[in-house]
């Protein structure tokens, strides 16, 4: 007799982080898939973030990190379940600060293994950042 | 009705609840944190500013959350930049947006992870956004991260909180530290990034707090920092991992279970003086040379031990003892905090600055050792105690000790006894005529021997006993009853703040009857007695316990050796009776009790009420530390409704105790093992 483990749905991930106190985090296998994701995301009512900025003016929201936005998303993860998050815009050279509502708010990060691997590796220990992790 | 009925009818009032409430006191002006206080700011307003509904659930845990806000309150307090360095899981970031939000303070956020740019901290030229007119400049000025929270403002006081801190890019920290230098000669910082502009700073305005997880232990790119880098700062070690105690206390805190008591003792607390003594008067404080020469000595010492790697071996990140630093640190706590016992104060300045950066308890025992020595020991009739305080506050009244003769001088084979058991037991385990005296007022006419063998002195050793010479009578000649033990007591700890002795001492006089309370009193002689309850005996019911002590007995206590005839005999007596009992306590435990109580193995064995209160007592005026202080053991007296006694949980405001039908158990209910034979 063998048992089986079933993998959770992309659907049942986003009740998980909907209400947590930490940021999820999506891995996708490669950038084919992870454009899947989004197209999911986008379909269960998320809204893509361009800025980090963003994250803190949505209610269900994700953010694709790239080289350009890794060292904010991380930040972001990091300050998250502190119970304060600043942003810092680097254009403007602006600071904000929010309050997470973490009952109405449902944030996801998404990112490819191998840049997930690399943003490792330079010292972004995203997965000890982030709560729960997702991949299929 | 117990004095414990309280704790034990109403769970929101448990011991651990009122303690928490002490631990972190709120007023209209201020949050004392372990004693700390801090004040609010009067300007609270602002994006900046955490929510305080964000911590609702924070946990004041004894062991890290608690500790750590009262030293993150002290250097918040002294204006000293404070470096904290532990594991992710101990929530550092949160602890102090949790302090800044019950204080109104701004946060200002840096995580120097990844940051390689010095700009985005002090502040770069940026396109004018809000240019109009041909005559508004092209560009202007922004403020970066950290010259937000050194700007003053009216009203407002900031921290700047600098994450990751050994994660930062060298260039990054040259510029930080030269901010750090401004803030500690209050002056300004220049802004070279503007060269036409220099920002005051105020170290009472502008808080500056680093954070760093460990170098290495899966920490990548965390390289250990210089040790010359950590000087300007006040370094704290904490723990890597959340210690056990604190992941069960704050997981059953989460789930809702009552916690296990926490004991948040007196020694944890902290009080700032309202205001700092000039360095002047350091020198009026009787015994200052002299603790300041064993001081250098300590600090020598300390660096030896460092040096040689005999403290902190494992720990990735080096760090030293600093000859100049730490004396000024050393000198400043005096001033903020001097609570009348250059000692104490002394001694706690030390912990804070020395024995924080150590990691391990080992670690800290080490150091502690030679913590103990920094000391001034007054001479006859002099006191440690200087009445600055009392100066300033009531009018130069001298104090008065208790004991204010010589103490009493021991010569011959008795003095050789006790110096034989300090030599096996320790001395801090010893409570002889000398410690009879200290604590009690009471002199010996005539010291009674040592009943005990070398050889069973080295195995009360292994099983944690003390030797406490119990006497049955006052000064005055009356019974040590608990009465006169609370009226000695009352007046001494008062004076030296070390709490109560009864919680309360009506509360006992109600429950185990007046003439209990004012005519029992401890058998005279010699005891060896348990300093914690056995571990084997909690969640046992008395008879149980009875078999754990007479195992203890047989295996340890007099391990190799021969029984002695009297435990023998009582040891046969229980064995006769077990049946009996067992049979007896489902159905008569009022009897059972009485009969469990008279056993010969009980007397032997357990103490009664006033020999528990005499012993802890003992132990925490010399040593100022409690026993039993998150257990209770089961003695051999019973309340006047017949169930057993209990006593324990000694806190600040005194012991705890309850009855209990014989056959109940409880897992924080053992015995301490202590025997007069």
């Amino acid at each position: 007799m063998t048992t089986q483990t079933k993998t959770p749905s992309l659907e049942e991930f986003l009740n998980v982080t909907a209400g947590s106190k930490e940021v999820g985090l999506i891995i996708a296998k490669d950038a084919s898939q992870l454009d899947g994701f989004t197209r999911s995301l986008d379909g269960m009512g998320f809204e893509r973030s361009e800025k980090i900025s963003d994250l803190s003016k949505l209610q269900k929201s994700y953010l694709v990190i790239h080289e350009g936005t890794a060292k904010d998303a991380y930040d972001f993860a990091v300050q998250y379940p502190s119970g304060q998050v600043e942003i810092f815009d680097k254009e403007q050279m602006r600071s904000q600060s929010f309050s997470p509502d973490y009952g109405n708010l449902n944030l996801v990060l998404l990112v490819v293994k191998d840049d997930l691997n690399k943003l490792q590796t330079k010292g972004f220990d995203l997965l000890s950042a982030v709560g729960p992790a997702f991949q299929s | 009705m117990t004095p414990d009925q309280e704790r034990q009818n109403d769970v929101s009032k448990t011991p651990e609840t009122s303690t928490q409430k002490e631990s972190i006191a709120e007023s209209e002006a201020g949050i004392s944190y372990l004693g700390v206080t801090l004040e609010k700011a009067e300007n609270k307003e602002g994006q900046f500013v955490p929510k305080r509904e964000q911590y609702a659930d924070f946990i004041n845990d004894k062991e890290v959350a608690l500790p750590l806000q009262r030293d993150m309150a002290v250097a918040f307090l002294s204006g000293e930049p404070l470096l904290v360095d532990g594991g992710t899981s101990l929530g550092k970031t949160t602890t102090v947006r949790k302090m800044a939000s019950e204080l109104g303070w701004e946060v200002h956020y840096a995580n120097l992870n990844g940051a390689t740019d010095v700009e985005d901290l002090m502040g770069r030229y940026i396109p004018n956004p809000h240019k109009n007119k041909p005559e508004d400049p092209e560009y202007i000025f922004a403020d970066g991260k950290v010259t937000s929270g050194l700007r003053q403002e009216e009203g407002k006081v900031k921290v700047v909180i600098l994450d990751e801190f050994n994660a930062s890019a060298p260039n990054i920290l040259i510029r930080l530290h030269e901010v750090l230098d401004a803030l500690e000669r209050g002056s300004e910082v220049v802004l070279s990034e503007d060269a036409s502009e220099t920002v005051q700073v105020n170290k009472s305005r502008t808080k500056v707090i680093a954070l760093m997880n460990p170098p290495g232990k899966g920490y990548f790119g965390r390289e250990p920092l210089d040790p010359a880098q950590l000087r300007r700062w006040v370094y704290k070690k904490l723990p890597s991992e959340l210690p056990e105690g604190t992941f069960s206390y704050a997981t059953d805190a989460l789930f809702g279970a009552t916690p296990e008591s926490q004991n948040v003792t007196p020694d944890m607390f902290l009080a700032a003086r309202e205001q700092a003594l000039t360095p002047e008067q350091l020198q009026e404080i009787p015994g200052m040379a002299e603790v300041l020469e064993k001081y250098k000595e300590f600090h020598r010492a300390s660096k030896e031990l460092l040096k040689s790697r005999k403290v902190a071996e494992d720990q990735p990140q080096p760090f030293t003892y600093d000859d100049r630093m730490e004396p000024r640190r050393v000198r400043d706590f005096v001033l903020r905090f001097y609570n009348g016992d250059i000692n104490e104060t002394f001694q706690q300045a030390l912990r804070y600055y020395y024995s924080n950066k150590l990691e391990t308890d080992v670690d800290k025992k080490k150091l502690g050792e030679l913590i103990r020595l920094v000391e001034y020991k007054p001479k006859a009739g002099e006191s440690k105690r200087k009445g600055l305080e009392r100066e300033e506050k009531t009018g130069a009244v001298p104090e008065v000790k208790r004991t204010a003769t010589p103490e009493a001088k021991l010569e011959g084979p008795i003095a050789e006894q006790i110096e034989a058991a300090i030599e096996k037991l320790g001395r801090e385990n010893v409570f002889g005529p000398q410690e009879v005296e200290k604590t009690f007022g009471v002199r010996l006419a005539e010291v009674p021997d040592v009943p005990f063998s070398i050889e069973e002195l080295e195995r009360a050793e292994k099983l944690g006993q003390m030797l406490v010479l119990r006497v049955d009578k006052t000064a005055e000649g009356k019974p040590m009853s608990m009465e006169a033990m609370n009226e000695i007591l009352v007046k001494k700890w008062q004076k030296e703040g070390k709490g109560e002795i009864f919680r309360t001492a009506e509360g006992w006089r109600d429950w185990i009857g007046k003439e209990f309370f004012t005519t029992e009193h401890p058998r005279l002689g010699w005891a060896l007695v348990s300093k914690d309850v056995l571990p084997e005996s909690l969640s046992k019911n008395y008879l149980e316990q009875t078999e754990v002590i007479i195992k203890t007995l047989r295996d340890k206590a007099f391990k190799d050796l021969e029984l002695p005839e009297e435990y023998t005999e009582a040891i046969a007596e229980f064995e006769s009776k077990k049946k009996k009992l067992t049979e007896l306590m489902d159905s008569n435990w009022q009897e059972a009790a009485k009969q469990l109580v008279a056993l010969k193995i009980t007397q032997l064995t357990r103490q009664n009420i006033p020999e528990a209160v005499y012993d802890v007592a003992m132990y925490h005026d010399k040593n100022n530390e409690r026993l039993l202080a998150d257990k209770y053991a089961w003695l051999a007296s019973l309340d006047p409704d017949g169930p057993l006694v209990d006593l324990g949980h000694f806190g600040a405001s005194g012991v705890g105790g309850g009855g209990w039908e014989p056959g109940g158990r409880r897992g924080g209910l053992g015995v301490s093992l202590s025997r007069r034979l």
